[in-house]
């Protein structure tokens, strides 16, 4: 085994030579460095190469066998020993060669220390990879820990439902995790352990290839003093100067890779650390998992417990504020169903309510009737009858005796009527005889009348009779003297008494004639009477029928009084009807109807309930509000004497206090409010709606009446496009002029058409300042224009 | 002459039902139950009537004219309120009554006789003093709303939708005004209007 590990390195060996017969060039002309600055770089890559290649090779030599590790050690000690044995040779010629052979020494020594290096790296790695396999191993152990941890996590978020048996449970899995917290800390102690021990191997080790590194250092310095005594040999000790250079080069290198090495190591022992602070993290996460885990250090370890303690109290504390709330939620709850029993109760007197309510009516209704009735009873009575009668029982009471008087007073009235009647007989007959008597008595006082009558027209003629007798006497007498005195005159006498007796005959004659007359005449007066005893029949017959008559009139009297008292009756009849009426009347327009035969029903959406519901609920909405206000400024009140448990509350839950302090019911009246918004919004929309439709209309309007089309522009201008115009540039711009006062001012428009009109402008608005004219007589135009221009078309066709 | 034709009992009471929804919808409109801009113009009995254009108001109306139509038909309606209530106590205000009675005498030619036209005259009427009513009722000061009453047969037909009601009488001050009354040859229909007097 030995054999090839020498051959190989002779090879090196020879290696080094070119390296060295390359070297020294290098080293003398500084000058050609440029030159040549290539060359040792590839030298030392190839060395670098061969190196990596014995590397392997002795990796795979100390794979297949790991009881040769120590063997290198051994040999290299004795070389050291050997070394400066060798150098004490003392001839000078031979110096050089006992130099070069112990450069060879010194290189294998170093490659002894390399290989030493080597194999102690690889086993610090094995040592660093079998330290990671059982840190893994205890990472795995803790994860599966962990996983239990979770599992019981679980268990435990199940448990907390029942909180004192979580409690126990807390308390056996917090023994639990102590118990692995200590293990974990064994463990820990342990990989602790075992890297102080690999540290302190490495630094021993380290320390030794330092001393080594001084040995050699040393032997360097005593080959050096050899050196100086023989100065004879500068060249030679130049060389030799150059060559310990060289190896100070060389050990300088070995110390950088050595360097490297520990670097490596200390890389390593960092990842090492790293994978430590996975672990820690691990166990962060154990911590967030409300599990105690184990870390490197105790003061973590201490944290976690303090934590897990922090975490048991503030369960506790939930534990106890849960208790709180479930009693709150009983009490609650208590509550509630002696609200729901309230209400139920409440709901059971609504609809006696609604009953009584029903009861009511009827019972109003009833009212009015029983009014009614009353009206009736009393709407034969005066104000006066009134005040006797406190009830119909009366009124009845005395109409009963009323009419028992009545009765007995028509018995009464019956037998007088009968006595009257019987007495009128006799009246009539005594008036009969009284008349009989009167009309004898009459007819007597007639015939005495007209006896008397006769009497004095017989006085009367007797009295003319004895005037004319007297007369006629005293004419006789006078005849007598005449006769006496003619007695003279005899014939004249004669002549004379003949005259005068034919005068007395005439005179006789006249009497008779007078006589004859009276006698017709009282003949006459005769008849009359006679005449007037028939009248004094008819007399009779027209007294016989006045009586007839006075009976009847009588008894119209007493049909005018029957009527009368009918009519009475009539009149207080009507008077009550006009009162029924009236109060039908008012009951008509009130609504009233008969509950037997009638319903009254109205839509169960109608905009009066939906109003009230809305009323109702903005209401109640808003008393919920200032409910859950109170409660918060009594909260807030509390809180500047705040109990423990409210403080902890506020601990907790200072988000929830934050919600609260704006109560749901805020946010429901809000919905209430946005829902009316809503409604507004609706009603605008119509409104817009209807603005819309308004003003098309005025705009079709204006286009039908004045045959321009108006277009509103933005910034307030107005285009106006004839109704005749043919093509489209045909238009007037108006703008309101600067100071916005109503007027127009003509701005622009079709740009050739307002030029072709720029006559008429200056005469219509220049001139007279009347847009309307302009306008007009472009309408005129157009119109005009249009009428040719079909005229020519139909022409055409 | 196409007026002179005989109306048939469907039609009259179309015609009846068709008053109704003029008649609530002038009402809304002159006592300003809603805002004037909500009502829009339509020619209607030869005048110039005014109809609601809320879509829920439209609906309600036109949901209780279906029922009324069914009503007049079967005969089970007697009269039907339309009820002005403040929106603040829920009093009752005003109560606009059309009693609706079944004509007797169907044969009579004269009633039988009546055109179409002669119903609309007065109608026609009915619809100006009703218009002109607003002249002596007394001002509405508050928020008001409104609700249609139905006074119908015990054993009338009810749909669902429908659900008894106190008759929301006038409480205090009542006074009315009866109005005119039109007739179709199967139905009459008396108007009335009772109002809460105010003494101040």
């Amino acid at each position: 085994m030995n054999e090839p590990n020498n051959n190989k390195k002779r090879k090196l060996d020879e290696n080094q030579d070119k390296v060295n017969l390359n070297y020294h060039p290098f080293v003398r002309s500084t000058k050609k460095r440029d030159v040549l600055l290539v060359s040792p770089n590839n030298y030392l890559n190839n060395v670098k190469h061969l190196k990596q290649y014995e590397k392997e090779e002795e990796e795979k030599k100390e794979n297949s066998s790991s009881t040769e590790k120590v063997s290198p050690k051994i040999p290299n000690s004795d070389e050291i020993e050997n070394t400066p044995q060798s150098f004490y040779s003392p001839l000078l010629r031979n110096k050089k060669t006992m130099i070069i052979e112990t450069e060879y020494e010194l290189r294998k020594k170093i490659k002894d220390l390399e290989h030493q290096m080597e194999a102690q790296k690889l086993d610090y790695e094995l040592k660093i990879s079998e330290l990671n396999n059982k840190y893994i191993e205890e990472n795995m152990n803790l994860e599966h820990n962990i996983d239990i941890l979770r599992i019981e996590n679980i268990e435990y978020e199940k448990l907390t439902q029942d909180l004192d048996l979580e409690k126990q449970n807390l308390e056996t899995t917090r023994r639990l995790l102590y118990e692995k917290e200590l293990k974990s800390k064994e463990t820990i102690e342990k990989l602790e352990e075992e890297l102080k021990t690999l540290k302190n191997e490495t630094k021993l080790e380290i320390y030794q290839t330092n001393n080594e590194s001084i040995s050699l250092k040393e032997a360097l310095f005593n080959s050096q003093q050899h050196l100086q005594d023989n100065i004879s040999v500068n060249e030679l000790n130049d060389s030799i100067n150059s060559n310990f250079k060289n190896y100070q080069n060389e050990i300088n290198r070995i110390r950088k890779e050595f360097d490297k090495r520990t670097e490596q190591l200390n890389e390593k022992i960092k990842q090492l650390q790293e994978i430590e602070v996975k672990y820690k993290d691990t166990q962060l996460e154990n911590k967030k998992l409300k599990q105690n885990a184990s870390t490197e250090e105790m003061n973590i370890i201490k944290k976690e417990l303090e934590n897990q303690l922090k975490f048991i109290r503030k369960i506790e504390k939930k534990n106890k504020d849960l208790k709180k709330q479930n009693d709150y939620y009983k009490e609650r709850n208590e509550n509630i169903q002696i609200l729901k029993e309230e209400i139920k109760t409440l709901e059971n007197k609504a609809k006696a309510m609604t009953k009584l309510h029903e009861k009511i009516s009827q019972l109003e209704i009833e009212k009015s009737k029983l009014l009614d009735e009353h009206i009736q009873w009393t709407s034969f009575l005066e104000e006066n009858d009134t005040v006797g009668f406190n009830s119909p029982h009366d009124l009845a009471k005395a109409l009963t005796e009323q009419r028992i008087e009545y009765a007995l007073l028509k018995e009464k009235e019956g037998k007088f009527n009968v006595k009257f009647a019987s007495q009128q007989e006799y009246i009539n007959e005594l008036e009969n005889k009284v008349n009989e008597l009167n009309s004898k008595y009459q007819k007597e006082y007639t015939n005495n009348q007209n006896n008397l009558k006769i009497i004095s027209y017989k006085e009367k003629s007797k009295e003319l009779t004895q005037r004319r007798i007297l007369m006629l006497e005293e004419q006789l007498k006078s005849y007598d003297l005449e006769e006496m005195t003619m007695k003279n005159h005899d014939e004249e006498t004669k002549m004379e008494l003949e005259r005068k007796n034919n005068r007395i005959k005439e005179l006789q004659d006249m009497l008779n004639q007078y006589q004859n007359r009276i006698y017709e005449l009282e003949k006459d007066v005769v008849e009359r009477d006679e005449n007037k005893t028939t009248m004094d029949f008819k007399d009779e017959t027209i007294s016989n029928y006045t009586n007839s008559l006075t009976s009847e009139l009588l008894n119209a009297d007493k049909e005018i009084q029957d009527l009368k008292k009918k009519n009475a009756m009539l009149l207080k009849e009507n008077a009550s009807l006009d009162k029924l009426v009236e109060k039908m009347e008012y009951s008509l327009g009130r609504g009233e109807y008969n509950p037997e035969t009638t319903r009254v029903l109205q839509l169960a959406k109608n905009p009066e309930l939906e109003d009230y519901s809305i009323r109702k609920a903005t209401l109640d909405a808003l008393r919920n509000e200032n409910k859950a206000l109170l409660k918060i400024i009594k909260k807030h009140n509390l809180n500047d004497n705040p109990s423990i448990d409210e403080v902890m509350n506020d601990n907790d839950d200072v988000a929830e206090e934050h919600i609260e302090n704006i109560p749901i019911e805020t946010y429901k009246r809000l919905e209430i409010e946005n829902n009316k918004i809503e409604e507004l919004e609706k009603k605008l929309d119509r409104l817009k709606t209807v603005f819309r439709q308004k003003s098309k209309e005025y705009r079709e309007v204006v286009y039908s009446l004045l045959g321009y089309r108006f277009d509103f522009l933005q910034d307030g201008r107005v285009k106006l496009t004839s109704m005749y115009s043919q093509n489209g540039n045909q238009s007037f711009v108006f703008a309101s002029s600067s100071n916005d006062s109503g007027s127009m001012e003509l701005i622009g428009g079709g740009k050739s058409y307002i030029q072709s009109l720029e006559k008429r402008i200056d005469y219509f608005v220049g001139q007279y300042g009347s847009i309307p004219g302009l306008l007009a007589s472009v309408t005129l135009d157009l119109f005009n224009q249009l009428k040719e221009q079909n005229k020519i078309e139909s022409d055409n066709n | 002459m196409t007026s002179r034709k005989n109306i048939t009992l469907c039609g009259s009471s179309d015609i009846v039902a068709e008053f109704f929804e003029y008649c609530i919808n002038s009402i809304l409109f002159q006592r300003g139950i809603y805002e004037p801009e909500d009502f829009k113009m339509v020619k209607k009995y030869n005048l110039n009537l005014l109809v609601t254009s809320d879509d829920r108001v439209q609906a309600y109306i036109s949901e209780i004219m279906e029922q009324v139509k069914k009503w007049i038909g079967s005969q089970s309606i007697k009269r039907l309120v339309l009820v002005i209530l403040s929106k603040e106590t829920r009093e009752v205000m005003e109560r606009w009554q059309f009693d609706i009675q079944i004509q007797k005498n169907v044969e009579n030619d004269s009633i039988s006789k009546k055109s179409e036209s002669e119903i609309q005259s007065e109608i026609q009427a009915i619809l100006r003093q009703l218009t002109a009513s607003i002249s002596f009722l007394p001002i509405l000061e508050e928020q008001c709303t409104f609700n249609v009453l139905a006074y119908t047969d015990k054993n009338a037909e009810v749909p669902q939708t429908w659900i008894d009601s106190d008759p929301k009488y006038i409480k205090v001050n009542q006074e009315q005004v009866k109005l005119r009354s039109f007739s179709t040859p199967y139905h009459s229909v008396d108007a009335m209007v009772s109002y809460r007097f105010r003494d101040y």
